[in-house]
């Protein structure tokens, strides 16, 4: 008896989080370790304190497999609402079934579903939306801005064949270079199986097109790869574009090294938390049409001399604060709609943000002096 | 030549082959100089060739050691970004020294602890190797999640201790590791233990060697050449992102196929020899196929594939069942 008393007292403390927080919230992070899906999964724990709710993160380990089955787990956990990042447009489709068929409500965060899917997820009542952003529109100006240099070759570093992440942006990329009259000569596949294969690959590249004007790697980690390569070839003036804005391409943006990086990180998740905590409290958001919304984040383009504002207040800091993200929620707001997500992400840009957090009084004039505003 | 002893016509003719290997070898990559406009068999890409084949032969001559006395250890990845994240903590306290004693540190006592659970539970190596790969991945996940939640990430070597993993000083390190590995695996009882148990276990009993001591001390001399390769790896890239997922059993693929590669010249030149012609020309292949403007990712991969098949085929000959 004095076991079970123990036990049972034991079951209770560490539940007592689980039991103070309103909801459960299942989130999956398609592969830990990964920066760009860490700090992901680091705002959507953020958001849900934030908003007073307990969140299940998962690590699909990047595989589909492994992702459809721990929705099924996360289902089986009595979680009240699933917050969904999808390796493949295919698996929308089927976890929005489970979803459904448990009912429970699922928002999908960083990856879109195409326009096919996302018609056929609106006919289900507890998919309750989306944020994410379009990786075609993160290679696109990178392409756009690169041929306006008057540059005329390119090569590309890049993920996996089949990766809709990397697929799009060197999609972007070479549809807006090409446009403009440029060219792509290579792309080097398959360089986001850590850093050692993507400084091999990068060297690779370079030898066999030493002439070439600009380099642009779509991703953080080989990024950082292909930075160092550069270096080797400084004498060349190859210009060297970015997507993922990891650290170390912070400080390679600061050092001179990087003409021009962009990305989205950091909030989709948080404001997925948000858009499915306002579901669970039945106020679910619905876009102009009555539809479940689909949020686009802008990607933000990071030009060297606003590295401290970053790192300060995006890597040290979260780029919005807690009552910023329960502002979004009917429970804290009842006010909040489908226009308090659009007029966030419509100032959503390092100079806005900044600007806000001063007329704030989180930073100050010192502050803003420092980072050249 | 009649009367040449048999010996040194044995001897002749093992040197006629390496010769011939060698010819064999400078032939593609001339063919290849000319394909590609003369941009190969150049002094600053064949430093780069090199230089991109130094991680891979410590991790090699490491897995000769396991692998030849039978422990087909999957987690030497998972083991190579620990060691080169505890590299880096302890390169940043401590210099070089740190660098290298923390990348030894912990390759050899994770090889010690895969060595007590392979032999202790019996299970296939490959098997446990897998479960330990999962276990060190896991271990490399939670450090780096608790970096990024601090608002960091693991650990960075920036510009600092750089050196080691760069010309010369990386393909320098070639030479004391060849000399090492070579006294080790073929002149020492620790070598000649392992190579007994890879063998036959029978008769490996019946000589009085402790088949389980000698697959330990193999384990641990792995450990050694598997640290000494992480502490350049990290030096080389400057952070290693730990994965899940058992993303890092992959690493292997690239080690594995120059085993065979080694293997399949084992008649010509030693083993310890063959896997530096084994990196070397791994690393030579991908840099042709780049130069050739093979698709990476797709048409590369088919050629490492079916050059995998090729060694195999070649290191089996005369086995039962197998093409000749």
């Amino acid at each position: 008896m004095k076991r079970l008393s123990i036990c049972l007292l034991l079951v209770l403390l560490l539940s007592a989080n689980v039991l103070a927080a309103d909801y459960k919230i299942g989130f999956n992070n398609a592969l830990s370790g990964v920066y760009c899906l860490d700090i992901l999964e680091n705002f959507a724990v953020y958001g849900a304190e934030a908003l007073g709710v307990d969140l299940m993160v998962v690590n699909d380990e990047g595989t589909i497999e492994k992702s459809i089955s721990n929705v099924e787990n996360m289902i089986a956990s009595g979680v009240d609402g699933i917050v969904y990042f999808g390796l493949s447009d295919a698996t929308f489709a089927i976890v929005a079934k489970m979803c459904a068929d448990a009912r429970v409500p699922l928002v999908l965060y960083d990856h879109l579903p195409t326009p096919d899917t996302l018609a056929h997820l609106r006919n289900n009542p507890y998919f309750a939306g989306a944020v994410g952003e379009d990786d075609y529109d993160a290679g696109y100006p990178i392409g756009e801005f690169a041929a306006a240099t008057g540059a005329k070759t390119a090569v590309l570093v890049t993920g996996n064949r089949g990766d809709t992440t990397h697929e799009a942006r060197v999609k972007g990329f070479t549809e807006a270079f090409e446009g403009a009259g440029g060219k792509v000569l290579d792309i080097a596949w398959a360089a986001t199986g850590g850093r050692a294969e993507a400084l091999k690959k990068s060297e690779d590249l370079l030898v066999a097109y030493p002439d070439v004007d600009v380099v642009y790697t779509t991703s953080g980690e080989p990024a950082v790869a292909t930075m160092e390569v550069l270096q080797k070839y400084a004498d060349l003036g190859i210009q060297y574009y970015v997507t993922d804005l990891d650290p170390p391409i912070l400080e390679g943006l600061q050092e001179g090294k990087i003409s021009a990086a962009n990305g989205a990180h950091w909030i989709n998740s948080g404001l997925a938390v948000a858009l499915l905590h306002n579901f669970l409290e039945g106020n679910p958001i619905k876009d102009a049409n009555g539809q479940a919304p689909v949020f686009h984040v802008p990607i933000i383009v990071l030009e060297a001399g606003q590295y401290k504002a970053y790192e300060e207040q995006w890597l040290n800091n979260m780029p919005f604060t807690p009552e910023e993200i329960r502002n979004l929620s009917v429970k804290y707001n009842p006010a909040a709609s489908a226009e308090s997500f659009e007029t966030l992400l419509a100032n959503y840009s390092v100079e806005q943000r900044i600007m806000d957090k001063f007329e704030a009084g989180i930073i100050t004039e010192e502050d803003l002096e420092r980072y050249g505003f | 030549m009649g009367d040449t002893h048999p010996m040194l016509q044995r001897f002749g003719k093992r040197r006629m082959q390496q010769v011939l290997v060698l010819a064999g070898l400078l032939l593609v990559f001339l063919i290849i100089h000319f394909a590609t406009n003369f941009r190969f068999l150049t002094g600053r890409n064949m430093g780069i060739i090199v230089s991109h084949a130094v991680i891979p032969t410590f991790i090699t001559w490491g897995l000769i050691f396991s692998f030849t006395s039978g422990m087909i250890d999957l987690s030497i990845g998972s083991i190579v970004v620990l060691a080169s994240n505890f590299a880096g903590i302890l390169g940043l306290k401590f210099g070089y020294v740190g660098l290298i004693l923390g990348g030894l540190v912990a390759g050899v006592l994770l090889q010690a602890l895969n060595g007590f659970v392979f032999l202790k539970t019996k299970i296939p190596p490959w098997v446990a190797g897998l479960g330990m790969a999962m276990i060190y991945e896991s271990i490399g996940a939670v450090y780096s999640t608790a970096a990024v939640r601090s608002g960091g990430m693991v650990v960075s070597l920036g510009s600092q201790l750089r050196g080691l993993g760069q010309l010369p000083f990386n393909v320098l390190m070639l030479v004391p590791g060849l000399i090492a590995v070579y006294i080790l695996f073929c002149r020492t009882s620790i070598g000649l233990n392992v190579r007994a148990v890879g063998s036959d276990l029978r008769v490996t009993k019946e000589m009085g060697i402790d088949p389980n001591r000698a697959k330990f001390l193999s384990m641990l001399v792995c450990g050694v050449f598997i640290g000494l390769g992480s502490a350049i790896n990290q030096s080389y890239v400057g952070q290693l992102l730990p994965r899940t997922g058992l993303t890092t059993v992959s690493t292997i693929f690239q080690p594995l196929t120059a085993v065979l590669i080694a293997s399949s010249m084992g008649a010509i030149f030693n083993v310890v020899i063959g896997v530096v012609i084994g990196t070397i020309s791994l690393s030579a292949l991908f840099n042709a196929l780049t130069l050739l403007g093979v698709p990476s990712g797709t048409w590369q991969e088919v050629v490492l594939g079916m050059l995998v098949i090729a060694v195999t085929i070649v290191s089996m000959r005369g086995e039962e069942g197998v093409v000749k």
